[in-house]
């Protein structure tokens, strides 16, 4: 394993950084989106997620839970009928958020997003090299020399071939285009890498790959990771930290370790039994009816209220405060009584099974 | 017929809430296609009922003015050499223009749309040929062909027929810039039809047993309704166009005068070289305001289709 | 190959019959294909597959994109042509529509957005000239209650599970033996997906439909069928009953694909690849399909296309195609 790039990797805090600040910090996000017809549609609502140096953190939602726009929001890419109605995002305890805050136009130094359809993200017509040598000539500011040496040296770090230095991103396989997207994303040696479901479309055995490169690059490089896809599984194998997003809102959130072994609000519950598990030979899975609400006429009280086995009156009313019952444990739920500092124990909510193959 | 055609349209849009009906209300928060429909709006009401707006058509033994008279409160667009109210034959010939404008459009968009389906969807030989013959029909330059089928047509039909309250002369004119100017409908048609035969739900369709003639009626044309709608208004200008050169240099019928016919009178009358400008600027603004609206209607259409396709992609 | 007979079939011939099914795509380079990365020479998608489905029973296909599964799917449902080898649904061909249905991947690009979903359940009868009546029991076969209100409505209105249900009752509409689900949950939002296996579960039980499940994921196969099919650049390289493929799994291909699966499972050991590189595009090695990828490749691998054959230790049924297989190291 080549430790060689992760040596030449010295970090220069932007002016003003305090290294003692949390590396990435988002507290009180709300994102809200003006409709076409004059609605407003809140897609986050008062999320907080930190990242520290080599830590990997899962945020993970189905469509529409808002964990793209999570990412939309930190990178400064959301859609013109966008707007960041509240909260802050941090660098190291440098705004992101607000008109004129230093790093506002130069985040993507600090901050690097790996997405999920690489052929759409880079150009067709020039050559994987040259596209990661491009990025670091603009964006560092390095000579064309330098910038080619460097080039064919990340290209090699996250496993592109010598002979494929050269080629055209659509002679790539999809593997080899997620590492060239990765190589691009890594050329400014970001302190934080952000992957919008980078293996979502990859198959399998090509996801573990690109998983394991992951994992690679994070500890080499001591990139603060936050990994963003719906699949559970994904999560359980690569991160410390989950938090786990419906309809705008982080229900809860805390170790992987804890939240997986012992997963309290229900919709984790279910989001966890949803799919067979072939290697915990677990054929029983959990029925979640109904489906995601719209987010632009949202239930009063817990979102997740009408889809709840558990939910009763109070649920249907009020909204659930997050409470952190340990340091960076937060549970969103009515029914788990929080008063006490001790973790709550885990309520079973009853939803209906399914045996898989059962004849 | 194409009015029956757009109600009937309309209707199922409204039964629907399909996107035919998001592109309608999009194209009404538009500035310049609001202002563009009001201004259709407006010459189709004039078409409609040209009568109760500025009276019967004045002809030269009803004509109650001096010649040539500037625009005036009694005359608001002036008089022609023969003492008629050039308001007066201008809104009558908003009826002619745009209904020899509509009925040509709707001859493209039948041909045109037809051939192009059926082109996009058979593809192979039938697409080849097809698009030969639609290649052959836009290298043709329209005038030139309508100049040479005019007369032909003409004798063909023979004088009496009338349809819609057109006569015959006016119906060559339709029936020329139908049939010249459907090959580049049929291309837009083709390629938008190509795309969609590779779409699951066509697959499917064949999968289970549906004909390919059905086909093009379930699936194919309900998607290109609205790419024809965008093509049809666009179509319509154009036409519009051509019929007013083909009336201009004569080719028009006296007793039903267009625009162009107007636009020809005021050239013979030596309208220019008198400095009786208002005997041109009134066919000629009419003319310019009408093509132009239709255009922009057309093309907004077209940009919200890309958008549309663009945002549910 | 002469399956094991279940014990709530008769031991007659299969419902489905596909034996030594190849399809090879022709060359021809347009702009897509340039950016598809589909190379000059004809393409084996599939190379001489033997498959059969009984009456009743759920089948899994598994493979990773270009393993042939899809071309397998559409081959099955008479979409395209085998250049060679047969496929027989009760003894006949291809062509008898009413007893194979078919469940596409994206059920948003299967409905017609200009198109009610009781006009898209109605095609097949139309086309076929059926009653209408079943369009009703269709929707309601697939838990779209009441259906008279689902009929009128159209896809935009609808949720992908929802759209999945309509493609689902489309395809019950002819009454099928058979239907081919190809990817059928992949593109679903895992609460969803529950909702749609259920469906297929259920539809099995109650109306004794076989499902040819085509997927890319292992536990979701291993859950939800009888018997795994597992399929490498288009040739079989193991199939046996779900549990014993699973449990046993006797291919370096099988073995690689169920390591790479995470799980969520806290005790369960990190995904890792047990394979290098990726499914080869275009050219197929010589020997053995996998052996440039695969771990226990020796020179032998090269010399022929290994036989599919009798597991080492394996169940009835129970096939793989590995020359090594019974010297592969048992699996941590």
């Amino acid at each position: 394993m080549s430790t060689a790039a992760g040596a030449d990797h010295v970090r220069q805090l932007p002016a003003g950084a305090d290294a003692a600040s949390p590396l990435l910090e988002i507290s009180g996000l709300r994102v809200s989106f003006t409709l076409s017809d004059g609605r407003r549609l809140t897609a986050v609502d008062g999320i907080n997620l930190s990242v520290a140096p080599s830590e990997a953190v899962g945020l993970a939602g189905e469509s529409g839970s808002g964990k793209s726009t999570v990412v939309g929001a930190i990178m400064g890419l959301l859609a013109p009928n966008g707007r960041i109605d509240a909260g802050n995002i941090r660098y190291r305890g440098l705004d992101l958020v607000a008109k004129g805050a230093p790093l506002r136009r130069t985040r993507w130094r600090e901050i690097a997003v790996v997405f999920q359809g690489s052929l759409v993200a880079l150009n067709p017509v020039i050559k994987v090299r040259d596209q990661v040598a491009e990025a670091i000539e603009l964006r560092l500011g390095e000579s064309a020399e330098v910038a080619q040496e460097k080039a064919k040296h990340l290209l090699h770090d996250v496993g592109i071939p010598e002979k494929r230095l050269n080629a055209y991103p659509h002679q790539l396989s999809g593997g080899q285009r997620q590492r060239a997207m990765l190589a691009v994303a890594l050329s400014c040696s970001p302190a934080v890498l952000i992957g919008d479901e980078p293996t979502t479309a990859l198959d399998v055995i090509v996801q573990a790959q690109i998983l394991e490169l992951l994992d690679r690059m994070r500890q080499e490089y001591g990139l603060g990771l936050i990994l963003i896809t719906h699949d559970l599984a994904v999560i359980a194998d690569m991160c410390d930290r989950v938090a786990i997003m419906y309809a705008g809102r982080i229900v809860e959130s805390g170790s992987v370790k804890e939240i997986f072994s012992a997963p309290r609000h229900p919709y984790t519950q279910a989001l966890l039994g949803a799919a067979p598990d072939a290697r915990a030979g677990r054929r029983t899975i959990k029925v979640l009816e109904g489906h995601p609400p719209d987010l632009s006429a949202l239930p009063p009280g817990c979102h997740f209220a009408p889809r709840c086995p558990l939910a009763d009156a109070r649920c249907r009313e009020e909204d659930p405060p997050t409470i952190e019952y340990a340091d960076r444990v937060t549970l969103a739920c009515h029914r788990y009584s929080l008063g006490d500092g001790k973790p709550p124990t885990p309520i079973d909510a009853p939803y209906p099974t399914l045996e898989l193959g059962k004849r | 017929m194409s009015a029956s055609a757009s109600v009937n349209l309309s209707t199922r849009i409204r039964k629907r809430v399909s996107g035919g009906n998001r592109i309608a209300l999009l194209l009404l928060r538009r500035w310049d296609a609001r202002i563009a429909i009001m201004i259709v709006s407006l010459l189709t009401l004039s078409g409609v009922a040209p009568e109760t707006l500025v009276g019967p058509l004045q002809t030269a033994t009803t004509a109650t003015a001096d010649a040539l008279l500037p625009p005036s409160g009694t005359h608001l667009f002036g008089t022609d050499d023969l003492g008629r109210d050039l308001l007066n034959l201008t809104v009558h010939g908003a009826r002619i223009s745009l209904v020899v404008g509509a009925l040509s459009a709707a001859i493209t968009l039948v041909i045109g749309g037809g051939i192009g389906m059926i082109a996009g969807y058979r593809g192979g030989r039938v697409d080849a040929l097809l698009m030969r013959v639609a290649d052959t029909f836009l290298i043709l330059p329209t005038f030139v062909l309508a100049l040479i089928l005019a007369p032909i047509l003409r004798e063909l039909i023979g004088d009496q027929t009338e349809i819609f309250g057109i006569r015959t002369t006016l119906l060559t004119i339709v029936a020329v810039i139908g049939f010249t100017s459907w090959s580049s409908t049929a291309r837009i048609v083709r390629s938008q039809t190509l795309s969609l035969r590779e779409r699951t739900f066509v697959e499917r369709a064949r999968l289970v047993g549906l004909s390919p003639m059905r086909i093009i009626a379930r699936h194919i044309f309900p998607n290109i309704r609205t790419v024809l709608v965008a093509n049809g208004i666009v179509v319509i200008a154009g036409s519009i166009l051509t019929e007013s050169t083909l009336s201009f240099i004569g080719l028009g019928d006296p007793f039903q005068p267009s625009w162009g016919t107007i636009l020809g009178n005021a050239q013979s009358a030596a309208a220019p070289s008198l400095g009786a400008w208002w005997f041109i600027a009134a066919p000629g603004c009419a003319i310019l305001i009408t093509v132009v609206a239709c255009t922009i209607i057309g093309n907004a259409i077209d940009e919200l289709l890309d958008r549309d396709v663009r945002v549910q992609r | 190959m002469s399956e094991q007979p279940r014990a709530n079939t008769s031991a007659s011939a299969p419902l489905l019959r596909v034996r030594g099914v190849s399809v090879t795509y022709a060359a021809q380079r347009s702009i897509a294909d340039l950016l598809a990365r589909r190379p000059a020479n004809g393409i084996v998608a599939l190379d001489s597959v033997d498959l059969d489905v009984n009456a009743g029973e759920i089948v899994a296909v598994v493979g990773e994109s270009g393993s042939g599964k899809t071309t397998l799917a559409r081959v099955i449902a008479g979409l395209i042509d085998a250049d060679e080898g047969v496929v027989e649904v009760e003894g006949e061909g291809p062509n008898d529509w009413r007893s194979v249905g078919m469940v596409f991947q994206d059920p948003y690009e299967t409905l017609d957005p200009k198109r009610t979903l009781g006009e898209f359940v109605a095609e097949g009868l139309e086309a076929q000239g059926l009653p209408m009546d079943r369009v009703n029991t269709s929707l309601e076969a697939a838990e779209l209650l009441p259906a008279a209100a689902f009929r009128d409505r159209v896809p935009e209105e609808l949720s992908g599970g929802q759209r999945q249900r309509v493609v689902i009752a489309g395809a019950l509409a002819l009454n099928p033996k058979l239907v081919i689900a190809d990817e059928p949950v992949s593109m679903l939002d895992v609460s969803m997906r529950a909702q749609i296996l259920k469906l297929i579960e259920q539809l099995r039980r109650d109306q004794g439909i076989a499902w040819l499940f085509i997927t890319h994921d292992l536990s979701l196969a291993w859950a939800i069928s009888d018997r795994v099919v597992v399929l490498y650049l288009g040739a079989v390289v193991e199939e046996g009953a779900a549990e014993q493929v699973l449990r046993n799994p006797a291919h370096p291909y099988t073995r690689a694909l169920l390591a790479a699966l995470p799980s969520t499972d806290p005790g369960a050991a990190s995904t890792h690849s047990l394979a290098a590189g990726e499914i080869p595009q275009g050219d197929t090695p010589s020997g053995c399909r996998f052996r440039n990828r695969c771990a226990h490749a020796v020179e032998a691998c090269a010399n022929k296309r290994p036989p599919l054959e009798a597991a080492p230790g394996g169940g009835a049924g129970h096939r793989v195609a590995c020359i090594r297989a019974a010297e592969l190291p048992p699996l941590s």
